[in-house]
């Protein structure tokens, strides 16, 4: 019998992740399914994630497994209130200050397994890169080329007549 | 979209945009950025009252229509996602209308800075039963009200009306009563009328949480007035009148205090002293309740005289901590507190001559005193109250004082201090910890040194030992330790632990804090919070 406190999950290739079941409890997804499997010595599978993927979520998780709201989901104000309460500290950052593959990749995990905080973080950091910018900065940043044709650009001049006016 | 498909090269671009690992995400997550960058904050509604657009949320909210000219992809994502288009600043009829028609059927919040026919206009092209939320700002004329009586809005939640801070012409005459929005207010939780003239609403607002009323300057707002708002908004939690300054009070037409039973926080700022006490006294309020007080003023061309007593008043019951400021003759800065609880008062008499001295010498007979376990003074020169008050403290443990500066003919604060440490019977039976700032300052220092000393001692002779003394003198460090340093075997042996602390940070300033940030107080706009802060003092009175 194994520590009964920590568990295995199983990246999509195969890679082994021994975590204590607090920091696992974070994700929604996960925390229900300890609750239906009980008290078990089975890995998890986690098949949608890869290793370097699961790496860093894991490395998130126990970084914020002190934090209040964790699974706590909605509270009666709704997920309005959720987001209020998630702050992006510089550790969170740090934590991001990643390749645009792997960031997207961790959002997208996150997602999945459904941990709040780090979708809700990992969107406010790609939101922040993202204010202040022009469409072509945007452009620049995330590796888009203009797709519009010439009529639809003159349309979005337009547009751009009344977007910026007092 | 023909054109798109009739050119191979834009459909192969829009292929390669698909593979940027942003527009890999699902959409979900691509709009969830899309919200951060459009929305200051999602939990409350970034919107101020004072006329400053640029700093509202609407603004951010434009941001939207710059993501729609990123890419096909994100127009089409950002152009299906109505909930980003529902902050409309509503200042271009183009804008307006855009948004609207992406906004589909989900409700709104619309910003407009409009005279009374455009507001019309306004008010009539947006679908009221969509509207959740209305801001306006508005030209400081009595007419912009007229559109706003009888169109209806039965959702409308929030409505805000801010003018610039000018005179009304009819300032004067007594407040005319206004029933908004044709009579049905049910659904309006919030409610900020800032700097609108001469008028209150006569609506009953069964749901209004959210108060603010701010009155033009000279507007006769008296306290039957406020009282006939109040009285029509049971569950009212956070209130904030401001800027009530006329001459005359009737209280002749009221019949009763007003149970605000939910209430969460008080303000009261820039209100004549007697008109506060006027509305504490017709107030039924929680005792688990903060009430700030600010600005308040004692002016003859008020109608003011010398100050009465505090009107007794639920936060002022159970208080566990006590900062009196920088009180000086004309001028106090008191805060009362317990976790749950609050009461605030920064008051000025705006004559020199009058002193607020008589005034906190009635401190114990207006608040609970006994339950104060943390104390935070000045003493300064012309104090005289200190012995009568500090008498009824009986559970303070704690003491912080900032010593004053001396003044001719006047007693030496640093001496007064020391009395008060040795008066028998003995004050403060229950002071453990003493943190004393500014002591010996430009006084003789052997005297007042013998004397802290000398209170000490009695102190532990009296069984009343203190347990820790931390004296941060007006000196530089070598000063501080030489000084103090002759002395330093003999306090020692009077107390636990003993600190001599040279310059650096005050050991016993006034923190600059908020008072106090209530949750939930910004849910529908944010106050200019550096107004409600205890404030630093400068020790050159």
């Amino acid at each position: 019998m194994g520590d009964s406190n920590r568990l295995t999950l199983v990246a999509s290739d195969g890679g082994k992740f021994v975590v204590d079941k607090e920091v696992v409890q974070m994700s929604v997804l996960l925390k229900n399914m300890i609750e239906d499997l009980g008290e078990t010595d089975e890995s998890i599978p986690i098949p949608n994630v890869t290793s370097p993927v699961l790496t860093k979520v894991i490395e998130f998780c126990e970084n914020h497994r002190t934090d209040a709201a964790r699974t706590d989901g909605p509270n009666v104000d709704g997920d309005d209130a959720r987001m209020r309460t998630a702050v992006v500290s510089d550790w969170d950052r740090q934590f991001f200050d990643v390749d645009q593959d792997l960031m997207f990749e961790i959002i997208v995990a996150a997602n999945y397994l459904d941990i709040k905080s780090l979708v809700d973080v990992g969107c406010k950091v790609v939101a922040d890169m993202i204010k202040g910018k022009s469409p072509q900065e945007i452009r620049d940043l995330f590796d888009i080329v203009n797709d519009f044709s010439p009529e639809e650009e003159a349309a979005l001049r337009k547009e751009n007549e009344w977007a910026n006016d007092r | 979209m023909a054109s798109f498909c009739a050119n191979p090269s834009l459909i192969e671009l829009h292929l390669a945009n698909m593979s940027s690992p942003i527009n890999r995400i699902p959409e979900e997550l691509l709009v969830m950025i899309y919200e951060h960058v459009t929305q200051v904050d999602r939990g409350s509604f970034a919107y101020t009252l004072d006329g400053e657009p640029e700093r509202h949320a609407y603004i951010e909210a434009r941001g939207a229509v710059r993501l729609t000219h990123v890419c096909r992809h994100w127009r089409q994502t950002a152009l299906e996602s109505p909930t980003l288009w529902t902050r409309i600043d509503g200042r271009s009829s183009e804008r307006l209308n855009t948004f609207l028609q992406r906004a589909r059927k989900v409700p709104v919040s619309l910003y407009a800075d409009v005279d009374a026919e455009d507001l019309d206009t306004i008010l009539h092209t947006v679908p009221a039963e969509q509207l959740r939320r209305l801001d306006l700002h508005l030209e400081p004329k009595e007419e912009y009200i007229v559109p706003l009586i009888s169109w209806s809005a039965p959702n409308l939640e929030c409505l805000t009306m801010d003018a610039p801070r000018d005179d009304y012409p009819n300032a004067a005459k007594p407040l005319g009563r206004v029933q908004l929005l044709d009579g049905q207010a049910d659904a309006l939780k919030a409610l900020a009328l800032q700097f609108v003239g001469t008028w209150v609403p006569s609506n009953t607002f069964p749901s209004l949480t959210h108060l603010h009323l701010s009155f033009a300057f000279r507007a006769n707002a008296q306290t039957h007035d406020l009282l006939s708002v109040l009285g029509n908004t049971p569950n009212l939690e956070f209130l904030l009148i401001d800027q009530q300054l006329y001459r005359r009070d009737d209280l002749s037409s009221i019949a009763g205090p007003i149970v605000l039973s939910h209430l969460k926080l008080l303000t009261l700022a820039r209100i004549a002293y007697t008109r506060v006490m006027n509305l504490l006294r017709y107030l039924s309020i929680p005792e688990q309740c903060f009430v700030r007080c600010h600005d308040v003023v004692i002016n003859p061309a008020y109608g003011e005289g010398a100050p009465g007593p505090l009107v007794e008043t639920g936060p002022l019951r159970h208080a566990t901590r006590l900062d009196l400021g920088p009180a000086i003759e004309y001028e106090f800065f008191l805060v009362v507190e317990s976790e749950a609880a609050g009461f605030s008062m920064w008051a000025h008499m705006d004559d020199d001559e009058s002193s607020w001295d008589s005034w906190f010498h009635s401190l114990p007979a207006m608040i609970n005193v006994s339950t104060i376990t943390s104390l935070h003074i000045t003493i300064h020169a012309t104090h005289t109250f200190w012995s009568p008050v500090l008498r009824h403290m009986t559970a303070v443990t704690e003491l912080k004082a900032v010593i004053g500066r001396i003044r001719p003919t006047l007693p030496h604060p640093s001496d007064t201090f020391c009395a008060l440490l040795s008066e028998e019977p003995i004050l403060l039976p229950s002071l453990q910890d003493v943190y004393v700032q500014g002591f010996y300052c430009s006084g003789d220092l052997a005297t007042s040194l013998s004397g802290l000393v000398d209170a000490v001692a009695f102190r532990a002779r009296a069984g009343h030992r203190l347990r820790r003394l931390v004296i941060q003198p007006d000196l530089n460090a070598s000063q501080a330790h030489n000084l103090v340093g002759q002395h330093t075997a003999e306090l020692a042996g009077l107390v636990d632990g003993l600190e001599v602390l040279g310059p650096g940070p005050d050991l016993c300033g006034f923190e600059v804090r908020d008072l106090w940030q209530v949750d939930g107080q910004d849910r529908y706009w944010r106050e200019d919070s550096a107004e409600f802060k205890i404030p630093q003092i400068a020790d050159t009175w």
